[in-house]
């Protein structure tokens, strides 16, 4: 990563941030109609940021990705849809009709950015680890446990919250990291098969001792009110999540680049071997690294659980936690990049949601239509502008990547 | 005798639900000899029940049924080798991806086509039929328990059971194995050997989306005879682990598929006890994890000790 | 078939032709620069050159494993383009590597026969046949080889021989051979011919590239000497080509510089009865043992496959002994973490560069720091100090004249040449007693490959001690002040007297044909 790059990263990142901070915390701008306008501006920024910064250092069109994808999407309402004009209304301007969707379309991003980073940390270090959506539910089942079983005043009890979540989702993380390191142990298929696990128990949990019997349907009580996060702005679902996603953006760029643990991380990202020859305990970042990924993901749980839903509920994330990595792909797994690419997703997926209650399509669509976005930008031919010469090497000969196979 | 049949319907139980397992991990092993993971074998599995649910339940035959169910799900291996191999798309993001079509699909169809958003509990759709074998109970001595065990098998079971067997032949008996082979261990190798890796990838993935395609019509066609939204449920991912577990030999991962077969027939049993049936749901799949571990670390000490002890 | 027994009849076209073949790797290495070759029907022709001369990349050029820049490729007298070595090899071109690349788990018949695997009627691979072709072309050659063997137990020169069988089997026309007798005893190279001369009977024509001019001379019709990526003579006289058997050695680079060794300085490194295991299972190293001194290159030489793998591996960290003592200054090597033996003062200049010696993607100062990042100036608690990295990188690009655009230019904007040298300078700069440095000019260019040869001299006589490990005679004898052959995982001479010494010679202690005792 170079220096210019994590400078001009941070510079955008404080900007924003501060930025941020003064129009939400601005009264008269909260209650105004002033601030979809705010919002337009920071989704057109990111837009322009994503596209300038990472188009141009790597010759990356996320904005292609996605403009395809686009054109996938509106094809399917043509085809789907009696009115399909409507339908292409909601699905490109939905999400910032009412506040109620544009709160959706923030928390959304929120939840996918901190996903992100997830992503970010183990993709840094090249492990495969998929285990985001398992460390998401292990975060919000501590989160409930730490929320029901441990009653603290209300203005530290969401930090004791975030704390326990982050605790889960670390130690699940760990574990297929001690897997891996100390066993050799594949983590792509040890991650996958905690994922069943962790949500099998969470369902577990939630349907046995956390079930609120007085509902209708499976679902906790509410929890403490201290517990919940902090709103940031009023009557809208925005919490202090946003604020953790700018702390992760920054404290992830920091320690990536300037701190020896970061740099161990990325030296074993860049060539294992040679990381191991320089002296670098490889099974330590290793562990270390999908733990840390982990403890994010687990905040993303808590997020959705204290923030958005406010109790634990069935289906809490479905597939949120492998959308993630579309956004650090987008991101091309720089951390500052991570929220604005968070943005740009979230608003295509809230746009979704509002197709499906406003027209005759079906979110379901949407999501497959997310999964050609996946497709798209994990494509290499696509990274990789036609301008670039081709090497003949044995990449060539075999197509494709031969890092693929395992053992 | 009453230990006898009980022990012959665990056993009966255990083939059952190993099934859908062992189809798909008999691609997954093709697939990972050749060097590729399909991670979508997930998807793929999804798919291929869907398909093969909705054309019967439209009043297809069972064919047909299961021709579009091996079709879907050989459409989608089509489509990540084509990602792979010719856009260079990472393999297993690719993969993942492909899950997420699949269930995005799925669900969308299914909405679309019988306006209900969680199975297709409208649709009458067929069911691939058992073979019943009463000649087993002739078997002097063991023939109760024979039967107990096998004489009611669906007949994808028993494809399921001669699967090892074929891929066994495929792989070492045939030019397309022994490519296969030399491709997963040293693609450069082969490929200067002669040998077209990237054809070979192409067919690899191919036969794991076709045998994924029996597995997911199985789960929709007769384990059930429903389609159910995100209903495999995992099967996909444990049938990744079992070539591992089998280091890559056909008899060895299919005795793991029918290890998952057995915790699950096992955790089954328990669904009327007071214990919660989704960490029942979850028992298999501990098993596989925890024997993915113990291997790994048995093969990490193996090592050790050839290096330590040479002979 | 002698260039002048002149023939009334038109010349066939050659079964190959190159024409103006240019290659310039990512690196700006100019490895081929216009280079023609024409090679006749049922000829041996002989590619003799130094490392780097650009034998090999032009070879890999006519067989479809390296794309040229521009040049043209004829067949028979028909132009054409080969994309992969599968293409080439439907052309009946075919090449044996020297770095054998095979699929281990494969049986030998399987492998022989791979690509063009014999069915049965039922449409079934025929192990059988599979068997008897492989045993019935190993006849021909007169060669042993058990088809039923795994190739992973199977010698390096045995491997080398399923590699050429495979070639047979295909049926080629032309058989390029790179460096085939580095493997091979004399026996083996007297077999080896041999087979070739049924070969070539049967029309096919050979390509033999090698350093070894004694052994080329032996076989080949005609000759090309390369030097920098060009062909600079072709001897075509069969008299002019058995002088060559006379030639006092064979390719030396520059002249050895004065050496000087402090005898009397105690041991710095001091290696007892050292074991270790393989990874297939069997012993790499079966009781070696040596002394290393202060300020002394010590060489160690030795064919891929006879335990220098593994002995550096051991005194690097990187893999566990299975018996016997590495002392460094009294203080015992076995069992520390690698971290642990660098921190004691060992460097290490690793032999595939791209494997583990640079991490491509990141920046030359990131590189440089690898081992010394947790220290200061580089790093506080755990913070790096960005500015102490580059201020390094700054310094050592000027001291060691690396050619980059920048400190924080990733390694792979490097040539080869340039990178080997960052990778010299790293390990320098941390100031190490011992630095064990294995093929540490390989696939470098000529002045780089002296600066970097001379630097390790320089270095030498300041006191530091080299453990030179290589399999290149050359390189060997221009550094090193005494040698130690590896053979079959045991030091089987130590070579002090080096001035008399040539390249045959060592070769032949390399291969176990000489021990100590027959000393040259």
């Amino acid at each position: 990563m170079s220096r210019f790059r994590l400078k001009w990263g941070l510079t955008v990142w404080l900007a924003v941030a501060t930025g941020l901070v003064v129009a939400l915390s601005w009264a008269p701008v909260r209650q105004l109609d002033a601030f979809p306008v705010i919002l337009v501006n920071v989704a057109v920024a990111s837009a322009v940021v994503v596209h300038f910064r990472l188009g141009r250092t790597d010759g990356l069109t996320p904005l292609l990705a996605i403009g395809v994808s686009l054109v996938i999407a509106i094809s399917i309402v043509f085809l789907v849809s009696d009115e399909p004009l409507g339908a292409l209304e909601a699905l490109l301007l939905g999400p910032l009709t009412r506040s109620t969707r544009w709160s959706t379309w923030i928390t959304d991003s929120i939840t996918l950015a901190l996903l992100g980073f997830a992503f970010v940390i183990v993709f840094q270090a090249r492990q495969i680890s998929l285990g985001a959506d398992g460390q998401l539910h292990a975060g919000a089942l501590f989160g409930a446990l730490a929320a029901f079983g441990i009653g603290l005043p209300g203005s530290v009890h969401w930090l004791v919250v975030l704390a326990a979540a982050a605790l889960g989702g670390f130690l699940l993380g760990g574990l297929a990291g001690v897997l891996k390191a100390r066993l050799g142990a594949n983590e792509v298929v040890s991650t996958l098969m905690l994922n069943v696990i962790a949500l099998r128990v969470y369902e577990a949990v939630l349907s046995g001792p956390l079930l609120d019997r007085s509902a209708g349907y499976v679902q906790s009580e509410q929890f403490p009110r201290g517990s919940l996060l902090p709103n940031l702005v009023s009557h809208t679902t925005i919490t202090v999540g946003l604020v953790l996603v700018l702390l992760a953006a920054i404290a992830l760029t920091v320690y990536l680049g300037s701190t020896t643990s970061g740099y161990r991380a990325r030296m074993v990202g860049a060539n294992a071997a040679f990381a191991r020859y320089g002296g670098i305990d490889e099974r330590r970042v290793v562990w270390l690294s999908m733990a840390l990924s982990g403890a994010i993901a687990g905040l993303a749980g808590a997020h959705l659980v204290f923030g958005v839903h406010d109790r634990l509920i069935l289906n809490v994330s479905i597939g949120l936690g492998y959308e993630g990595i579309v956004v650090a792909l987008l991101a091309r797994n720089r951390p500052w990049a991570v929220p604005f690419c968070a943005l740009l997703y979230g608003y295509l997926r809230t746009g979704g949601q509002i197709l499906e209650r406003e027209s005759d399509v079906s979110y379901d669509f949407v999501r497959a239509v997310l999964a050609v976005v996946l497709l798209l930008i994990t494509a290499e031919w696509f990274r990789r502008s036609r301008f670039s010469k081709r090497v003949a090497t044995a990449g060539d000969l075999v197509g494709g990547e031969v890092r693929a196979g395992h053992g | 005798m009453a230990e006898l049949t009980a022990i012959g319907a665990f056993l009966s139980s255990m083939l059952r639900v190993s099934t859908p397992v062992l189809l798909p991990s008999m691609g997954s092993l093709l697939a990972e000899r050749a060097g590729v993971i399909n991670v979508g074998l997930e998807g793929m599995m999804l798919a291929a029940a869907f398909a093969g649910v909705v054309t019967t339940g439209f009043g297809a035959p069972l064919w047909v049924g299961l021709i579009a169910a091996v079709a879907a799900s050989s459409g989608l291996a089509l489509l990540l080798a084509f990602v792979h191999c010719q856009l260079r798309a990472d393999l297993i993001i690719a993969g993942l991806a492909i899950n997420l079509l699949a269930s995005g699909l799925t669900a969308a169809l299914l909405f679309e086509l019988t306006g209900d958003r969680g199975s297709s509990a409208g649709l009458a759709s067929l069911a691939v039929p058992t073979l019943e074998l009463p000649v087993l109970a002739a078997v002097p001595f063991v023939g109760g328990f024979l039967h107990t065990v096998l004489g009611n098998q669906n007949l994808l079971t028993w494809a399921a059971l001669l699967s090892p067997f074929l891929v066994g032949v495929l792989l070492y008996r045939t030019r397309f194995g022994i490519r296969v082979r030399a491709t997963g261990q040293n693609p450069e190798a082969a490929a200067v050997a002669g040998v077209a890796v990237r054809r070979i990838r192409y067919m690899a993935l191919l036969w794991s989306g076709v045998f994924a395609g029996l597995g997911g019509a199985f789960l929709g066609m007769g384990y059930l005879t429903i389609f159910q939204r995100d209903f495999v449920a995992g099967r996909g991912f444990v049938a990744l682990a079992a070539p591992i577990l089998g280091r890559g030999r056909p008899l060895p991962t299919a005795a793991a598929a029918l290890l998952f077969g057995a915790a699950d027939a096992f955790s089954l049993q328990l669904l009327s006890s007071s214990v919660s049936s989704q960490l029942i749901h979850a028992f298999p799949y501990l098993v596989t994890l925890t024997a993915l571990a113990l291997f790994a670390g048995w093969a990490v000490w193996k090592r050790a000790a050839t290096l330590r002890r040479p002979s | 078939m002698n260039a002048g027994s002149g023939a009334a009849e038109p010349e066939p076209a050659p079964a190959l032709e190159l024409r103006a073949i240019e290659k310039r790797y990512p690196g700006g290495v100019r490895a081929n620069a216009g280079v023609d070759f024409t090679l006749r029907r049922g000829e041996v022709h002989a590619i003799v050159g130094d490392n780097g001369a650009g034998k090999t990349t032009l070879m890999k050029v006519a067989c479809g494993l390296v794309r040229p820049d521009s040049g043209s490729i004829f067949r028979a007298g028909e132009r054409r383009l080969y994309p992969t070595p599968r293409h080439a090899l439907a052309d009946g071109i075919a090449m044996v590597r020297q770095e054998l690349r095979q699929p281990e788990h494969l049986s030998v018949a399987e492998n022989v026969v791979l690509g063009a695997e014999p069915v049965d009627r039922l449409g079934l691979f025929d192990v059988r046949g599979a068997e008897a072709r492989t045993e019935e072309l190993a006849d021909r050659f007169g060669w042993r080889l058990n088809p039923r063997a795994r190739l992973a137990t199977l010698s390096v020169g045995d491997r080398q021989r399923v590699e050429i069988l495979r070639a047979v089997h295909r049926d080629v026309r032309v058989l390029i051979l790179d460096e085939p007798f580095s493997a091979l005893g004399t026996a083996g190279r007297e077999s080896l011919r041999e087979g070739l001369r049924a070969v070539i009977k049967d029309g096919t024509s050979v390509v033999v590239v090698s350093h070894k001019m004694r052994e080329v001379s032996r076989m080949a019709d005609r000759v090309a000497f390369m030097r920098a990526g060009r062909v600079t003579n072709v001897l075509a006289d069969s008299g002019e080509i058995a002088k060559l058997r006379e030639a006092p050695g064979d390719f030396t680079a520059d002249s050895m510089a004065t050496r000087g060794r402090d005898t009397d300085s105690p041991a710095l490194l001091s290696v007892r009865d050292l074991r270790a295991g393989r990874e297939g299972g069997g012993a790499a190293l079966r009781g070696v043992g040596f002394t290393l001194c202060n300020g002394e290159i010590v060489g160690l030489a030795g064919v891929g496959g006879n335990g220098q793998r593994e002995l550096v591996d051991v005194l690097t960290g990187d893999r566990p002994a299975a018996g016997g003592t590495i002392r460094l200054r009294g203080v015992s090597l076995l069992g520390k973490a690698r971290r642990a033996i660098r921190e004691l003062g060992v460097g290490y200049i690793p032999a595939d560069r791209g494997l583990n010696g640079v991490a491509e993607s990141e920046s030359i100062s990131d590189n440089l720091i690898v081992s010394r990042h947790r220290f200061s100036p580089f790093s506080r608690l755990g913070w790096l100090n960005h500015r102490a990295a580059r201020s390094l990188a700054g310094r050592l690009l000027d001291e060691f004249g690396i050619v980059a655009a920048d400190v924080e230019a990733p390694v792979s904007s490097l040539s080869g040449g340039n990178a080997q040298k960052l990778i010299l300078a790293r390990e320098l700069s941390a100031r190490p007693e011992l630095l064990v440095a294995e093929q540490p000019t390989r696939g470098v260019d000529a002045a780089s490959t002296r600066a970097i040869r001379k630097r390790l001299r320089a270095e030498r006589s300041r006191g530091l001690s080299v453990l030179l490990v290589s399999s290149d005679t050359e390189e060997l004898l221009a550094l090193s002040d005494r040698i130690l052959v590896l053979y079959d995982g045991r030091i089987t001479a130590t070579l002090d007297e080096l001035s008399s010494l040539s390249e045959a010679d060592l070769g032949r202690y390399m291969v176990g044909l000489a021990s100590e005792g027959a000393s040259a």
